[in-house]
């Protein structure tokens, strides 16, 4: 993008500050009205328009790159709220790939070094557990092995070996025949190159996975990680379509009935990268009620919803501020009356964690599954 | 300075003092300034931001900076859609910004609503809607703008939800202003805790005072404003004339019998504040361009259902009798929207007519011109021969009106709402461009339109009315000028408040 580029793009914004409040008819308690994590936090240019005008300063020669703007760019989580509310009505500023573009041209030597680890593990995969999977029948289509539908290895999923297990377990019990490229990893690609304005790195990976989707015939590829699913959907060319694995369970539920869980009422958090980013609202809440869950939404739910904090980096970048941005949704889950948040997304689930209060509880949708289906934890070693 | 920002660090806490090169450029600017081509008003960056708390805060900010000379500006809650908030030269002051001051608590026994000045008409308004009560006033911008700049509620005429009840200014019941000498004042309604939600009463009756002056008096850190009963039932109607003078009339007849609730007359091009509360703006944005001739008075009823009922049929063959055609229910549609206006929730913009109105601007694209009259012929003249300026300039540059953004409207609102104001007009004729300044090849021909409907307002003898910081409507009046000198001389003498904003850098 050129500076004109990004000077055109920017200038859309006037600070209207309508991004920084969730529509009215959605949010009828004004405690829960503001939305974006870093304003509502830090208020001031760490509200979207604050980053509209670092592209603006920038673009114009008004702002020279030093850490005070670093600090604000990578304070944002990248959660795509302001872009999606401003995109609702006839003025869209395109916030996503403003930033975006932002932090693929901020120097180097401001860009934190969590966020570029994160991004070099995304790039090569390293030591990797997916031999777990073997154990519960899962085709390994990097040799010989085929398989229509395969699981793409994250990650934060390639060396977790428990989450390979209670995913294992699903779909052996479901019954499906699912690969995954198991001896040869693919990239475990994901957002994470993009929070780190390493975008080429990406592209270049999604290209090695779509020569080798083609390569292998592979018609539907599922993805645990929604950071990881965003990306595939967005930037992948191969045509395969790239689903989230809680399309998986919500089939699952369709046809084999869980054990009932000894659950109170439950809360959802709808992860950024699932719902905006992917628009995959139906299928967890299909997932919950499938468990016979009682489901207690929150005033932000589906495209109002509001970020856990983690997004964007943040959880590698800066972790007291994305537990000060959980904090502000925790208050919102306590609103519900709910003890137990639902999550579907690995960095959602970590960064709720901090500051968890003390009589709730969070637990990853795939967990609560397995549970349902009588994973104990004990089939990991077999 | 640095030995400044370490005292400002204790006030209010080292994490809500910036003085970064971010901060400085973030509240350097407002719609009405741009970083180049298009300013009205050159951008001018304060030396340090800060985010006070509490009242309290803000005593001690004010109390350090009348003690060290430093100029102090204000910003609501950081959105730039009111103007006022840029330090009145480059690198000089200290801005407020009053995003931590949020707090919104509703007392149902006095019926007001108190909100501190963070605080955005959009969390006001779902408050009311949750509580079942309406209130009126009126805030321009957006959903996210802040409830009101601390010194400068916007005096819309709130539409709808009007007239009855008088403009927005009419509905502050009280404030808490914290003045140059460091004092908290509290006015009207917040005077004590046991008054009611009268507007000037019992405390001192100094609740308008600030309005304009741009924190220019003093900084308000809180205000109460009326609430009112959700009616049982509130309504609309649009009704078209041949010419202004007939819509005029008919209005008058109406407004004698105190029929409606808010009705507005709206000139040629005058779709766009009808538009205001819309949901459906992009129909409505290219009905405003098709229909520049049209004169029109909207109106709404609110209260029982025999009412409503009653004074829309009244009303109608009353605008009948002055020519005026009842618009079809497809049109009205166009215009949905007002009837949540009227039952006192929907008091900002829509956010989708706020994208019409501001889309694609690279400082927002408003460009305003207009004033007060003295008779409704001299208003007539105006508007009609405005408009033929304004077409003038729109055939010679095609691509300008068939642009989805600029736009332009003139609206002339008659009777109490400017003679609540002083009584110093009965009519008033404002004409507000929208410009696209992505299009930045259009900022000639809209100054063309600016500078002709500039001069008519000369030639015609007007007082001037506008939006802009030299443009308050008193400060363009040399006795009301005047005698804001000598309250700003009496309230500020050290003049530390707002320098270069309502006031000039001088004084």
């Amino acid at each position: 993008m050129t500076k004109q580029e990004l000077l055109d793009k920017a200038l859309s914004c006037n600070r209207c500050g309508t991004c920084r409040g969730v529509t009215q008819d959605a949010v009828p308690n004004a405690d829960f009205s503001t939305q974006c994590p870093s304003g509502m936090t830090l208020f001031g240019e760490y509200e979207p328009a604050g980053l509209m005008y670092i592209a603006r300063g920038i673009a114009q020669g008004d702002l020279q790159w030093n850490k005070d703007l670093a600090k604000v760019l990578y304070s944002c989580t990248l959660c795509g709220y302001c872009d999606d509310l401003c995109s609702r009505g006839y003025r869209h500023t395109p916030a996503v790939t403003i930033l975006e573009e932002l932090r693929k041209i901020v120097p180097q030597e401001l860009k934190p070094r969590s966020l570029q680890k994160a991004a070099a593990a995304a790039e090569v995969p390293k030591q990797h557990k997916l031999a777990v999977l073997k154990n519960y029948g899962v085709i390994d289509v990097s040799g010989s092995g085929t398989a229509d539908t395969i699981l793409f290895a994250d990650t934060t999923l390639i060396a977790n070996s428990s989450k390979l297990s209670e995913i294992g377990f699903l779909i052996k019990t479901s019954g499906r025949k699912l690969g995954c490229f198991i001896d040869e990893p693919l990239p475990p690609v994901e957002q994470a190159l993009i929070n780190g304005g390493q975008q080429d790195v990406l592209e270049r990976c999604v290209a090695r996975i779509d020569r080798r989707l083609k390569q292998k015939g592979i018609k539907k590829v599922v993805c645990y990680n929604p950071e990881s699913l965003s990306v595939l959907k967005r930037f992948s060319r191969s045509g395969v379509p790239f689903v989230s694995i809680t399309q998986l369970y919500a089939e699952m539920l369709k046809k084999k009935s869980p054990k009932k869980l000894k659950l109170s009422a439950v809360t959802y958090q709808d992860p950024c990268h699932l719902g905006r980013y992917a628009q995959e609202y139906s299928a967890p809440r299909q997932v919950i009620a499938g468990l016979g869950l009682t489901l207690k939404e929150m005033w932000r739910s589906r495209n109002n919803s509001l970020c856990c904090g983690a997004g964007g980096g943040m959880l590698a970048v800066n972790p007291q501020l994305a537990k000060r941005y959980a904090a502000n949704r925790w208050e919102e889950v306590s609103a519900t009356g709910a003890k137990t948040l639902i999550t579907a997304c690995p960095y959602c689930n970590a960064n709720f964690r901090q500051g968890k209060p003390k009589d709730s509880k969070i637990m990853d949708l795939t967990s609560l599954m397995a549970q349902a289906y009588g994973y104990t934890g004990k089939e990991a070693g077999k | 300075m640095k030995e400044t920002v370490k005292k400002l660090q204790k006030i209010v806490g080292s994490e809500w003092v910036r003085t970064d090169s971010l901060t400085q450029y973030f509240y350097s600017s407002d719609v009405m300034t741009y970083f180049g081509q298009g300013a009205l008003y050159p951008s001018n960056k304060p030396l340090a931001v800060v985010y006070p708390g509490s009242a309290k805060e803000v005593q001690a900010v004010i109390n350090l900076a009348r003690k060290e000379e430093i100029p102090l500006y204000a910003i609501g809650g950081g959105t730039v859609l009111l103007i006022g908030s840029i330090p009145g030269k480059n690198d000089i002051g200290i801005t407020f910004d009053f995003h931590r001051m949020q707090k919104i608590t509703v007392d149902k026994e006095r019926m007001v609503v108190r909100a501190q000045p963070g605080a955005t008409g959009l969390q006001v308004s779902q408050l009311m809607r949750e509580m079942d009560f309406g209130y009126r006033p009126y805030f321009g911008g957006s959903p996210g703008t802040s409830l009101f700049v601390p010194y400068q509620v916007f005096t819309g005429q709130n539409k709808m939800a009007g007239y009855q009840d008088g403009m927005g200014i009419n509905c502050a019941a009280g404030m808490e202003m914290v003045l140059a000498s460091g004092e908290i004042l509290r006015t009207g309604s917040m005077a004590h805790k046991q008054s009611p939600g009268w507007p000037h009463g019992p405390g001192p009756a100094l609740t308008y005072l600030p309005f304009f002056a741009n924190a220019g008096y003093g900084i308000v850190t809180e205000m109460e404003f009326r609430l009112f009963p959700t009616p049982q039932e509130v309504g609309s109607l649009w009704v078209t004339f041949p010419t202004l003078s007939s819509a005029c009339t008919a209005m008058y007849e109406v407004m004698k019998k105190e029929y409606a609730c808010g009705a507005t007359v709206m000139g040629p091009g005058c779709w766009t504040h009808a538009l205001y509360s819309s949901q459906h703006w992009q129909e409505g944005a290219h009905f405003v361009k098709a229909t520049q001739d049209i004169n029109l008075i909207g109106m709404s009823f609110r209260g029982s259902k025999a009412k409503v009922a009653f004074e829309r049929k009244a009303c109608i063959r009353i605008l009948e009798q002055h020519s005026g055609a009842v618009m079809p229910d497809w049109m009205v549609a166009i215009l949905d929207g007002h009837e949540a206006n009227a039952a006192g929730w929907q008091q900002c913009n829509s956010p989708k007519i706020c994208g019409t109105f501001n889309g694609k601007s690279d400082s927002g694209g408003i460009f305003v011109s207009g004033g007060v009259f003295d008779s409704l012929e001299k208003l007539e003249d105006y508007m009609d021969r405005g408009m033929k300026a304004y077409q003038q300039v729109c055939r010679d540059n095609p691509e300008f009106l068939s642009h989805p953004h600029p736009t332009v409207r003139l609206y002339a609102s008659c009777g109490q709402t400017y003679l609540s104001m002083g009584g110093h007009s009965n009519a008033a004729g404002e004409v507000i461009f929208v410009v696209d300044y992505a299009r930045r090849e259009f900022l000639p021909m809209v100054g063309a339109i600016k500078a002709q409907f500039d001069a008519l307002m000369q030639e015609i003898g007007m007082a001037p009315l506008g939006v802009g910081r030299d443009k308050r409507t008193w400060t363009e009046c040399p006795a009301h000028f005047s005698m804001a000198q000598i309250i700003k001389k009496a309230a500020d003498p050290q003049g530390f408040l707002a320098p270069g904003v309502a006031f000039p850098l001088s004084e």
